[in-house]
């Protein structure tokens, strides 16, 4: 009778779940991709004997296959399947546009990564960071891009709820800005349509200029917004608890979009970029504290009355653990980009330190938290296969960034002191030499952390496909109501 | 077979043409490279799609021919 009246008042609808299962089983599978390369090049960089004399096992040309695998391949992935999973349930509507459609996208995008990293061996790169990717490579991405602000914004306008839920805003904003973001920096004429090579419009400062508005952005909006999304839906549904303050999200929403847009020329400071565009990304970078403290104490929050859930649950303690990082990073990041703060810290290891507490901290424990949540729910499996094996791989994990990242700090500031050092007749204490010599333990070290937390990312895929394949993770059927695990709810 | 296979079926098809001509007169490895990636990609695109769509098609005709047995098998 109770499931008889729950079908009327809330009709079960079909979602489509197989686009999100492609979508986060290609996020795993490039997770343990992007992490490999992550320790080969961290090795090379400990030892360059490593790269084995052969052009494509170069530095310089893996270090873009790594970056591009874990931002736009793991990260990338996962944003899509996290959203398509998100929209479809707060909007209580499948997916706008037909199935071939949503497979097309998963594969071309599959195509976009495997495209550009092969591209990237091959030596052929616009040596533009984050934005590597050739003319005809970047022109495929919008392609897809475009199909997918179509599926998500359609599935928005169908919507059987009134209201938009948070974090389909945070999405909206990510598939949106990404979208002005590639189309301007990617400004390029090639100097044929059948040749790769392409040159691009703007020149000089104003190239860099663009190319760190896009740069940060993409930080901001790939890296920040999408992931907040993913914490809007993910930590009150992990948590039980309704979003701390829903007034305080919007507040978050909208202070964040506005304020990152400027803080671009933090990453040119003193260079030839005018000093007044200096100042002006330093200061909308101090004010950034704001809406990201704001965001990290919403997420954190939501756990009032629920703090014990993290003895139990190691998938939410994930999901806390990345708000923390988002907190620290969002903390460090405004910091550097203080004008005296960045003239000791610029070009040093301090800033790929930053960069991975928040890639690993922030963006891969977020995501490994919403994952561990996804997977049984999209499998409909009645939990996880071992939630020791969670733990297990939250602790080598964070032992694995904690060993990264304060490595880093130290070896950066080492660099930038040594680099800034004089002797008492007024010439530089070190040689560049000398400053590569002294970092080398803390590279040892860069490169074991990264293997901590490669180690944690294969016990998780283990741990999933044993959650889908062990009988021992099998729905009992006949005890859980009608409508509600289907709707993996 | 629905309207919304056939749209994107043909969309592929034609991108795989768009590798073909990009193959052909590429001037450099990368986009030969990439041209001849997009066919495959377009025809391993397409062929899947045409099964799965031949797999629904027999599905719905076993339903059918079990409605119309009144599902005695």
């Amino acid at each position: 009778m109770a499931d008889a009246v729950l079908a009327t008042a809330r009709p079960v609808i079909s979602y489509n779940e197989e686009v999100i299962k492609k979508f986060t089983i290609a996020a795993m599978f490039w997770a343990v991709v992007a992490f490999s390369l992550g320790v080969y090049i961290a090795t090379e960089l400990s030892w360059p004997e490593f790269n084995l004399g052969l052009s494509f096992l170069n530095f310089g040309r893996l270090r873009p296959v790594h970056t591009s695998a874990a931002v736009f391949a793991f990260g990338g992935n996962a944003l899509f399947a996290t959203s398509f999973f998100v929209v479809q349930r707060t909007c209580r509507a499948r997916l706008a546009g037909p199935d071939a459609l949503h497979d097309f996208i998963f594969w071309g995008y599959q195509f976009f990564i495997v495209m550009a990293a092969s591209s990237y061996v091959m030596g052929f790169s616009r040596g533009q960071e984050y934005s590597e990717p050739e003319w005809h490579i970047t022109v495929w991405l919008v392609l897809i891009w475009v199909l997918y602000a179509g599926v998500f914004i359609g599935t928005l306008l169908k919507r059987a709820e009134p209201h938009i839920y948070v974090a389909n805003w945070f999405y909206l904003a990510f598939i949106l800005t990404v979208a002005v973001l590639v189309l301007v920096n990617n400004a390029a004429v090639p100097i044929s349509p059948f040749a790769a090579k392409s040159y691009v419009v703007y020149s000089g400062v104003q190239n860099a200029m663009v190319q760190w508005w896009y740069g940060h952005n993409a930080v901001g909006f790939f890296l920040t917004a999408g992931f907040l999304g993913m914490m809007y839906y993910f930590v009150p549904k992990q948590a039980g608890r309704p979003v701390y303050s829903y007034r305080l999200s919007v507040v978050h929403f909208w202070s964040l979009i506005f304020l990152y847009m400027w803080a671009g020329p933090h990453h040119l400071h003193y260079t030839s970029l005018p000093d007044w565009t200096q100042t002006l990304g330093m200061a909308f970078s101090i004010m950034l504290w704001m809406p990201s403290w704001g965001g990290m104490i919403n997420g954190l929050m939501t756990l009032s009355g629920a703090w014990d859930k993290l003895r139990t649950d190691p998938a939410l303690r994930f999901s806390v653990t990345a708000v923390g990082f988002y907190g620290m990073s969002t903390f460090e990041g405004p910091m550097m980009a203080i004008r005296q703060v960045n003239s000791l810290s610029h070009y040093t290891d301090w800033t790929v330190g930053h960069v991975h507490s928040g890639a690993l901290g922030w963006v891969a424990f977020v995501s490994f938290g919403a994952i561990y949540y996804m997977v049984p729910a999209l499998w409909k499996r009645s939990g996880l296969y071992s939630t020791r094996l969670v733990a297990w791989h939250y602790w080598i994990a964070t032992l694995g960034i904690v060993f990264y990242i304060s490595a880093m700090w130290v070896a950066g500031i080492m660099q930038g002191l040594m680099w800034r050092a004089y002797d008492k007749f007024g010439f530089l204490q070190y040689s560049f030499a000398e400053s590569v010599n002294a970092v080398h333990p803390y590279y040892v070290i860069r490169m074991l952390g990264g293997v901590m937390f490669l180690t944690g990312g294969l016990i998780m895929c283990y741990n999933l496909i044993r959650t889908v394949r062990s009988p021992s993770t099998e729905l009992r059927a006949a005890g859980l109501p009608a409508g509600v695990v289907l709707a993996g709810e | 077979m629905n309207v919304g296979d056939i749209v994107v079926g043909v969309f592929v098809a034609l991108l795989g043409l768009v590798g073909l001509v990009l193959a052909a007169r590429a001037l450099d490895q990368e986009i030969y490279v990439f041209g001849l990636s997009l066919v495959a990609f377009a025809g391993a695109f397409n062929w899947g799609l045409a099964l799965k769509v031949i797999r629904r098609m027999e599905a719905a005709r076993a339903d059918a021919a079990l409605a119309g047995d009144g599902g005695r098998g």
